[in-house]
């Protein structure tokens, strides 16, 4: 403790912090957008917060509103715009709709399937488990082209089954869960049956309850995987809005001009980003024991 | 409370015979342990009998019924587990009320919220929360109820498996190693606790074990169990005083027996390293004498065999004395009581005789060789 | 067990669970994972568009495109480039954050919630956001180095013409996209190796270290080359393969800022399996990208479980 601010440290702190800054500059840049007026968006002033003087939105004009209706602050005016260019509330629901069905979906599938390998004998078991093995190879989004077609051919691109049916099953998440359960003594099992509980019971209420650690962390890796998801809702959903997830909505406000709404797109971007980037401040030890136990399986 | 009967049980993994034939019969309200040594086959038997696992082949009876087929939840029996087995999510009372929801509650009425609502549920779970508080009492955790097995020390967890057996009444208790996990002091305290559960409930309990001092305190009969067969079924006494085989004679008592290899030669009489004694074989020729340390006692003349002390193990109450005795392949173990110490040291030469009515002998294949009648006569 | 039916038997009753309870699984594994790879290996073999009726074969035109091709040629330069600078760097700046947090006595937690922060955010808004700060007039970066000009800076040849031309164009300069596109991958995932170097570190034993110190070793760098590094070597041989899978499935960022351009400079594989399977409906094609892209990322997971397996075994 006596060397606390040796030179030593300070030099690491130094190259900590100018790390830090780097990685928070588009975080900067995201939120002091979304904060400022077009003016000083376009003349980089402002600072973090913008001067926040009363302007009048050119938007609302556009719109057709009285030009005393449409004095507004910077700030107010980029969320409005957000929200109401594009219904961003229904992008929101989306995702949350997508992400939840799969996880639960995923659950549903995945830890029958991890009890069964753990811990039931029955014919077939070595060769279905070398079948999750192998399919722990195959990205799913490296097959997004094959899997597109057979939506295509069964008439379900753009709906919410193909943005949740290719993901139900997660070789992964039984994997995880298997090797969990591995660890789970026979003896309780065996306690479980002599106390009257068929394998259905054993399932949901003594190997779930004492797989809650790995659950919660397949469900923090699945739900940040799905959410932030971009790629395979680009390709099923074409068009429909309704059916956009966030990441899908915020790249149609993007448009490919240059859009010159950078207030309003970075607000939505900030919209975005926050739920999973505040659950991860909240609770950051599970997010990150969670991640580090699904990634080092 | 039942009588549980085991016909002529066999069982194989493969080509490998974990049981070989095994019949049993344990009488209503009896302590039988199955001890035997690690891998024997002891906790194959007692799931099959819990109907955890099937036999290859034989049935098992409980009372008067033949449950084979019929699924452990169903064959009314209690299973204690060497590793306790508590539910890690649930807390003690919880734990000890599973078997019971599971077997008076329906389905629906577990359901968390709609379950409420169901008729007479909650006069049934009352009678529950009231079972668990009595089994509880009895097992002296009433204060531990709201705790999580986490949070309990080994002797505790045990005593809740032993809670969670105890609610549901059953026909019999099946205790697999069930103190083994314990340190060698709370051993000592729940061997007594359980042998007086088990007169105090007058159930019938099957305990294993690989401990022959815990069955030889706690059991009413003991089956002792060997490469998936059973050598022998008896009380402690007949265990230990009429051993029926050899293994059986090596496996229960400590300090071990000893056991002298001797000749019998043509007229019956039984040669120790080539010297007559006065015991004589009966029809079958004796191979080994089986003398338990305290049957051995020091003498003045016609000694049975004469060594020299290596070793004395003083405990206080008795003094043991490891002997060499010449042309014998390992040493001879002699219990002497007390007043004998500080009386023998090591290297000492001792000559040893032997009470004739304690002496048992065993043929070449282990089994046990009565003696002649003018053996015993000479005594 | 003559006399009792064989069905009622805890055995069989256990292996009828196990096979009810696996089927759903394994079936839809076979279908949503085996099955389209199947699917791809045999449309790569043709010349078949969604819409159209009737196939048509071509047996290894695909292939032999993709190989002949410049603008494939292309493809796989950017890809396999991409992933030999992201890899790479992510792999170490992950194991320097990682050290170096764990060598400050304060604030160690919070310099991990900062550089894991880029891991939650949607790498498409954040890329959308990067666009915005590299944009060449309004954005953060070209104004702030502007502000350079004038200052000692200048010495360095690529500063001075950068305030005498005008700083590049980040991710329209066919020279400078690529990079730019892995700064940004690179900047998006270090943080999650971090977390896995952080982890792997709490498993050295505390012990080895004092017995190292023991023996005489006393500098840092000896210590980290006799102890840390190797211990670190499984959480090294994972953390190189994730990362390469996922550079080699960057999508996002190309889609969203490049489309593949300038001059296909960023034209990676699945970014063109998008552009030719499904925009072009160029199916045979994105087939045959999809056939060698599953052959790149198994090859490397094969290639770990390889490498990892004589310690570590899932049974
Ligand atoms: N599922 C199985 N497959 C193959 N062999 C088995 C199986 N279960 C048990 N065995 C074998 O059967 C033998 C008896 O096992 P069992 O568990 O009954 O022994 P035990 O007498 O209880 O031993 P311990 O005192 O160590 O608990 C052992 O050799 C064991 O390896
Ligand atoms: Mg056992």
């Amino acid at each position: 403790m006596t060397h606390r601010f040796s030179a030593r440290q300070t030099l690491i702190h130094a190259i900590l912090i100018l790390g830090a800054l780097i990685v928070l500059l588009p975080f900067y840049v995201m939120l002091a957008t979304a904060l400022k007026s077009p003016v000083e968006i376009a003349s980089g002033t402002g600072g973090l917060f913008g001067a926040q003087a009363p302007m009048v939105s050119e938007d609302c004009l556009m719109q057709g509103g009285a030009e005393a209706a449409c004095l507004t602050r910077p700030v107010l005016d980029n969320f409005r715009q957000a929200f109401t260019k594009a219904p961003l509330w229904r992008y929101m629901l989306n995702g949350v709709i997508v992400t939840a069905a799969i996880f639960l979906l995923q659950t549903l599938i995945a830890v029958p399937a991890a009890y069964a390998l753990a811990k039931l004998k029955f014919w077939g078991r070595d060769a279905a488990f070398a079948l999750v093995m192998f399919c722990l190879l195959i990205p799913v989004h490296a097959i997004a082209l094959p899997l597109y077609l057979m939506l295509a051919h069964l008439g379900l691109t753009n709906s919410y089954a193909a943005l949740i049916l290719p993901w139900i099953v997660s070789a992964f998440g039984i994997f995880l869960m298997r090797q969990f359960f591995l660890t789970v003594p026979d003896d309780l099992i065996d306690a479980a049956r002599m106390d009257g509980m068929g394998e259905f019971a054993i399932i949901w209420r003594v190997m779930l309850p004492t797989a809650i650690p790995a659950l919660l962390a397949f469900a923090i890796f699945s739900v940040v995987a799905h959410w932030n998801d971009y790629f395979w809702p680009r390709i099923v959903i074409t068009g429909d809005r309704s059916l956009f997830t966030p990441p899908l909505g915020l790249r149609e406000f993007k448009g490919d001009l240059d859009g010159t709404f950078y207030g309003p797109m970075m607000a939505t971007a900030l919209v975005i980003v926050t739920p999973l980037v505040a659950a991860f401040l909240v609770a950051q030890r599970r997010f990150i024991d969670g991640i580090t136990l699904t990634g080092m399986k | 409370m039942a009588t549980l009967e085991l016909k002529d049980i066999t069982k194989s993994f493969g080509d490998t015979d974990i049981l070989r034939g095994v019949s049993l019969e344990i009488a209503d309200g009896e302590f039988l342990s199955l001890v035997g040594p690690s891998g024997c086959g002891k906790s194959t038997l007692l799931r099959i009998l819990a109907g955890l696992e099937s036999q290859s082949a034989g049935s098992v009876h409980i009372g008067e019924a033949c449950v084979d087929g019929r699924r452990a939840a169903d064959r009314d029996l209690a299973m204690v587990f060497q590793s306790y087995a508590l539910y890690p999510h649930l807390t003690v009372a919880e734990n000890i009320a599973v078997p019971l929801t599971m077997r008076r509650l329906r389905r629906a009425d577990r359901l968390p919220l709609m379950g409420a609502l169901m008729p007479g549920v909650r006069r049934r779970r009352a009678d529950i929360v009231r079972t668990v508080r009595e089994a509880a009492e009895i097992l002296d955790i009433a204060a531990l109820l709201d705790r999580k097995p986490g949070q309990l020390s080994g002797g505790q967890r045990q005593r809740v498996a032993l809670g969670r057996a105890l609610v549901r009444d059953p026909a019999a208790f099946l205790l697999d190693e069930p103190l083994s996990n314990l340190d060698a002091k709370m051993r000592v305290h729940m061997r007594a606790e359980i042998a007086q559960l088990n007169r105090r409930l007058g159930a019938t309990f099957v305990y294993v074990t690989h401990d022959q001092a815990e069955a030889m305190t706690m059991s009413d009969r003991i089956a002792v169990m060997m490469d998936g067969e059973l050598l022998q079924v008896g009380t402690p006494d007949e265990l230990y005083d009429d051993p029926a085989d050899i293994r059986v004679a090596r496996f229960i008592g400590s300090p071990a027996i000893n056991l002298l290899p001797v000749e019998t030669d043509g007229a019956g009489v039984i040669r120790l390293t080539g010297r007559a004694t006065v015991l004589r074989a009966g029809p079958v020729p004796v191979a080994y004498l089986g003398i338990r340390p305290e049957a051995l006692e020091p003498c003045d003349r016609d000694p049975l065999l004469s060594g020299r002390a290596r070793l004395v193990e003083n405990l206080g109450s008795d003094l043991f004395v490891q002997l060499d005795v010449p042309e014998m392949p390992e040493t001879v173990t002699v219990r002497l009581p007390s007043d004998a110490r500080g009386k023998i040291a090591a290297g000492d030469l001792m000559h040893l005789r032997v009470r004739p009515d304690r002496v048992r002998g065993f043929d070449s294949m282990g089994l046990a060789a009565p003696f002649g009648a003018e053996a015993l006569a000479d005594a | 067990m003559p006399d009792t039916p064989r069905l009622n038997r805890p055995e069989h009753r256990q292996a009828r669970a196990g096979s009810a309870l696996i089927a759903p699984a394994v079936l839809l594994l076979l279908v949503i994972l085996i099955l389209p790879v199947a699917v791809a290996a045999i449309l790569s073999f043709s010349d078949y568009t969604l819409g159209r009726s009737g196939i048509g074969w071509v047996g290894l035109k695909n292939y032999a495109d993709i190989f002949t091709r410049s603008s494939y040629r292309k493809m796989i330069t950017a890809t396999v480039l991409y992933v030999l600078v992201t890899v790479p760097v992510s792999v170490a700046l992950g194991l320097g954050a990682a050290l170096l947090i764990r060598s400050v006595r304060i604030g160690a937690s919070f310099y991990r919630t900062v550089y894991f922060l880029p891991v939650m955010a949607s790498l498409l808004a954040m890329a959308i956001v990067w666009e915005f700060a590299l944009h060449p007039s309004l954005g953060l970066v070209n104004r702030t180095l502007a502000q350079g000009c004038g200052t000692w800076l200048e010495g360095w040849p690529w500063f001075a013409r950068g305030c005498a031309e005008g700083f590049p164009l980040w991710l329209s300069d066919r020279d400078y996209a690529l990079w730019t596109l892995a700064f940004i991958g690179i900047w998006q995932s270090f943080g999650f190796n971090m977390v896995l170097y952080l982890a792997g570190l709490t498993s050295v034993p505390r012990d080895l270290y004092a017995a190292a110190e023991m023996d005489g070793v006393r500098s840092g760098w000896a210590r980290f080359r006799l102890i840390t590094w190797p211990m670190l070597g499984p959480t090294t041989v994972f953390v190189v393969t994730i990362s390469t899978i996922r550079s080699f499935q960057v999508f996002d960022t190309v889609e969203a800022l490049t489309h593949g351009g300038p001059a296909k400079s960023t034209y990676v594989m699945i970014y063109a399996i998008y552009e030719k399977g499904i925009a072009q409906n160029l199916v045979g094609m994105g087939a045959a990208i999809t056939v060698l892209f599953l052959g790149f990322v198994m090859l490397i997971s094969v290639a770990q479980r390889r490498f990892v397996e004589r310690k570590v075994h899932y049974a």
